[in-house]
Order: C-alpha cells, then structure tokens, then sequence
C-alpha cells in the first residue's frame, strides 16, 4: 500500500452562516497518484478541497500532511502552501496581475527566492506551458482556456508536490481541456500527486486513479473508478451518471457481444479497439491503456 | 467597447525603454503646459501624432477616434471663452445682436480661446503618446523607479486588473436584464439599473473574498510582490528622444 500524502480525519466543517459543509469526513490520498472527487454542487467538494491548503480549518478532527497534523502557524503555512498547490475553480479571481509574466512571478517572489532563480523558473514553467508567446499579455487578453493554464503555471512554478485542482476543465472548450489534462498527466508522470474535482464522469472515469464520491459533506464511496461507478446505488444516491464507455462496456459483455476483460476499457478508443476496430487514434492518455492488461 | 489596451500591447514603440518614453513624453507635456505659444503646442501636437502614426504602427483611425472626443469638448470649450455676451456692441471687436444682449468676440478673448485649446490639445496628445505605448506594467515599473509607495503600485495594479473583471460582470449582466426587457422603459430601466447595481456590490464582495482565498493559497502575506521585467537603454533611442525633447524645450522656452 502507498503512502498517504494526505489525510483528512474525521472533519467536520460549519460556515459562519450555520451549513455544516462536511461532517465527520475520512478521507487518504495515495502519494504519486490522481484522486478525483465526484459529487453533486454543494456536496462539499471544495470546501474539502479548501483543508488540504490550509484555507479552511477544520472545527473538529484534524488534517495531516505526510502523517504530521497541518501547522496553522504563518510559518507552517507558508511552508504547506508551497508544497501543497491550488487551481481555484474561476480562473478570474486567481490572475490579478498586469500581465502572465508577472502573474507566474508572484508566488516563487513571495517564496522570498532570489530572482535570478525565479528568472529561470519562470522561463521553464512557461515553457513547459506553452505560454512563452503570451508572456507580456494582460489576462484579460486570453481566452478561458489560455487563463486556465496561466492559472495552473502559477501555482506549477512553486513546483509543489500536490496539485489541487477544482473543476479544472469546467466550462473549456475540448481542446483546451485536453491540454490541461496532458499537462496534468506530464506532471503526474513526474511524481506530484494530483487532486481534482469534476463533474464529468467520463473524464474521471479516464483519468483518475481513485475517485471518491461525496454527498452532503460525507463520503458515501471510494475505489478504483471501474468499481466505483458499477455501484448503481452508489450512483443513484449521490444521482451521478455511469461513465458511457464502462456502461457500453458492461452492456456489450453482459449480451454476450464481447468476453470480459481483466480491467474494463477506460477511454473511447479502447474500447473500439476491443471491437475490432483498427483505424482508431492511438491511445493518447498514458498509462491507462487497461486493453493491454496492464 | 474599445479596448485600447491591445493597441497598447502591439505597440512598436514598445522596444523602446519605459523610462524614456515616460521622460519624453512627460517633457513634452511640460512645455505643453508650462508656455503660452501656440506654435510649441502645435509642434508638440504634430510630433506626438507623427510618432504614434508612424512608429508605434498604431492604426491612425483608432488614433484619430481617441482625439476625436477631447477635441470636440475642446472646441467648445474654446467657443466659450472666444465668446463673451454684453449689452453693448462698444468693446466687441465684432458682435451679433440678440434681443437686448450681444454676442461678440475681442482679439483678447479669441486669442486666449485659440491659446487654450491648442495647448489643450498638445498637451492631450503627449498623454496619449504615454498611454498608447506604455502598458501598465512598464508604468508600474517606473513608478517602482521613482519610488512610488508600494501600496499604490499594488492598488494600482489590481485596479487596472479587476477592472475589466468588473465590466466583463456589469456588462453580462447588462446583457441578461436585456435579454429578459430589462430596459423597455425608463421605468423599467430605473429598476433595472438598481438591480444591477445592487447585485454588482454583492458579487464584488463575494469575488473579493474568493480573490482573498486565491492569494492566500499563493503565499500571500502582506505584500502584492511581483517580478517586473527588465528594459535595456539603447543608445540610439535615448539619443533621438533627447534631441526631439530638446528641441521642445528650446522652442518653448528659448526668447
């Protein structure tokens, strides 16, 4: 078994408004891996998501960090913060400065690191983005895609160890979420533990290593997606959808249209290439090519 | 809408150091404002509009649009001080009769009018040259230069950013009250202003917590620190600025 890198142990969350957000919420991420979490709007998602930084305090049970309860300290935080990145849901609240090139700077500056070595960061997380050519644009000049990842490369230059996302791919054209989700891929490929949260069921079906599924502030479920999403009255209750391809899947093995594999297909073209299809594009989401039996 | 800010950004004169345009222009702008003679505004005029039409590559029609609005207040303005109204003809250098009163202009008066304006105008467009080459980040820069206080370069910068953040909101929801007839009527229009303005408070108060969050996550602690990008002098561009400023500074204030 992994280690976790994260854990969130019996938590329970109230807004000054009286809503209990979270109630008495368990939950380990695995280090090294893409945890999603799946659920219905006022679930309780970012608000869960908003303890692993260190945003929100939990009033009661506690949040840790590699085994080491989260330090509240200005110190601790600063240093939580660094290793511990997150990608706020509206990308127009997390630009505030004049242009890219700034916006990226501001996290390493407040690191206190010498600017030399932000120069270098900078140019390398810009880089690795794509977004050289943009560097001295206004972020009101991009599109949403293009804030997005100008998002994502502000909290990538502290070079954090977890990457929280919320709804990354909410409202991006299918372009745009793709080359956020490669970028998301390149970095866990790498080694940093990636968290996100979606609505999109297929998405995470595809993607996520381990998905949990939250209702009303508690986990009602949590597995490997394949397993996760065949539990009809875990779907039901928290009134999510069956990813298409596992539903198309079962479908077809259950008539008899094609014999059961050891891990079901996670993505569209596997599961035509189990079909017998030959002209398919070639699997470009690494790693979680399960046709081959991996 | 129109954006200048994109014209800005293409700029060609943006190869140019931030420092030497802020000095160029704000010497301009001196002498614009420090002489009465119109020649030096004239000159000022002609040499901001030739430098932007034909260096910065800025399309002359925005250029012209931009001058359009302050020269048309300018010129009524100008009207207004040219014009005096009297009840008598005697010192008028020539009148018009209007009833018991008498609209009429003096050499004094025409020529403080055409003064005003045209140093109006000189001094507008070394503005505009500022404006239309140096985005606000290079601002910031030379204000950070000039040893601005911290805590207005950081108002300043999330100023201008949330800004278009804010428009972007209003002008969404301008578009959904339309779409619902929000501004059939002025009465209806009344309400609906009041609305918008209501809930623009509320979203701003909302988004700036959420803007709080952000921050924090990002290491905030007090201070809106970020790297400002370098500029090299050229020798040649200082030189040419210099000898065009120079050349203001001798016609306005040589005898």
């Amino acid at each position: 078994m992994r280690q976790e890198i994260l854990t969130a142990d019996k938590i329970t969350f109230t807004y000054l408004d009286g809503t209990t957000a979270l109630h008495e919420l368990s939950v380990k991420i695995p280090q090294g891996r893409r945890a999603a979490f799946v659920g219905n709007n006022g679930a309780g998602k970012t608000t869960l998501l908003l303890h692993f930084n260190g945003i929100n305090r939990p009033d009661d049970g506690e949040v840790r960090y590699k085994e080491r309860k989260l330090d509240y300290s200005s110190k601790g935080i600063k240093e939580l913060r660094k290793n511990i990145g997150y990608v706020f849901q509206d990308t127009d609240s997390q630009l505030f400065a004049g242009s890219v090139y700034q916006d990226i700077s501001f996290g390493p500056v407040n690191l206190g690191l010498p600017p030399a070595e932000i120069k270098v960061k900078l140019e390398r997380v810009m880089r690795e983005t794509g977004l050289l050519a943009l560097k001295d644009k206004p972020p009101h000049a991009l599109s949403h895609g293009q804030k997005k990842v100008v998002a994502i490369a502000g909290v990538l230059v502290m070079e954090p160890e977890v990457l929280i996302l919320d709804e990354p791919t909410a409202g991006l054209d299918q372009v745009s979420a793709s080359r956020v989700m490669d970028l998301l891929n390149s970095l866990n490929n790498t080694g940093t533990t990636i968290i996100f949260s979606s609505h999109n069921m297929d998405e995470v079906y595809a993607w996520a290593d381990i998905v949990f599924v939250l209702k009303d502030g508690t986990i009602i479920a949590e597995g490997r997606p394949a397993d996760v999403f065949r539990r009809r009255s875990v779907l039901q209750a928290a009134s999510l959808r069956k990813p298409l391809v596992l539903e198309l899947y079962d479908n077809l093995v259950s008539r008899g249209c094609l014999p059961a594999q050891a891990e079901a297909p996670a993505t569209g073209e596997a599961l035509l290439l189990l079909l017998g299809a030959h002209d398919v594009r070639p699997e470009t989401r690494e790693g979680k090519s399960h046709v081959a039996g991996v | 809408m129109l954006y200048i800010d994109q014209y800005v950004y293409q700029n060609k004169l943006r190869i140019t150091h931030p420092v030497e345009r802020v000095v160029f222009a704000g010497v301009n702008l001196l002498c614009c404002v420090a002489t009465g003679k119109p020649l030096v505004h004239l000159v000022v005029l002609a040499l901001m509009l030739g430098l932007l039409v034909g260096f910065s590559k800025i399309p002359a029609f925005v250029i012209a649009r931009l001058m359009f609005a302050p020269a048309a207040f300018l010129l009524l303005g100008g009207l207004a001080i040219a014009v005096n109204v009297g009840t008598s003809p005697e010192r008028a250098a020539d009148s018009l009769q209007l009833g018991p009163l008498y609209l009429g202009v003096t050499g004094q008066s025409l020529s403080l009018a055409a003064v005003t304006v045209s140093k109006s105008l000189g001094a507008t467009s070394a503005l505009y040259f500022l404006v239309l080459t140096t985005p606000l980040s290079e601002l910031l820069y030379v204000m950070r230069m000039l040893r601005v206080p911290a805590v207005v370069i950081e108002l300043t910068m999330l100023v201008y950013r949330f800004i278009f953040v804010f428009l972007e909101t209003a002008f969404a929801m301008y578009n959904a009250q339309s779409a619902r007839l929000g501004f059939v009527s002025f009465r209806c229009s009344l309400n609906s202003f009041g609305l918008l303005f209501a809930n623009l408070w509320i979203k701003a108060f909302f988004r700036s917590q959420t803007v709080y969050n952000c921050l924090l996550s990002r290491g905030y602690d007090g201070t809106l620190a970020v790297l400002h990008p370098e500029f090299k002098f050229s020798p040649a561009v200082t030189a040419a600025f210099a000898l065009l400023a120079s050349g203001v500074i001798i016609l306005a204030f040589a005898a």
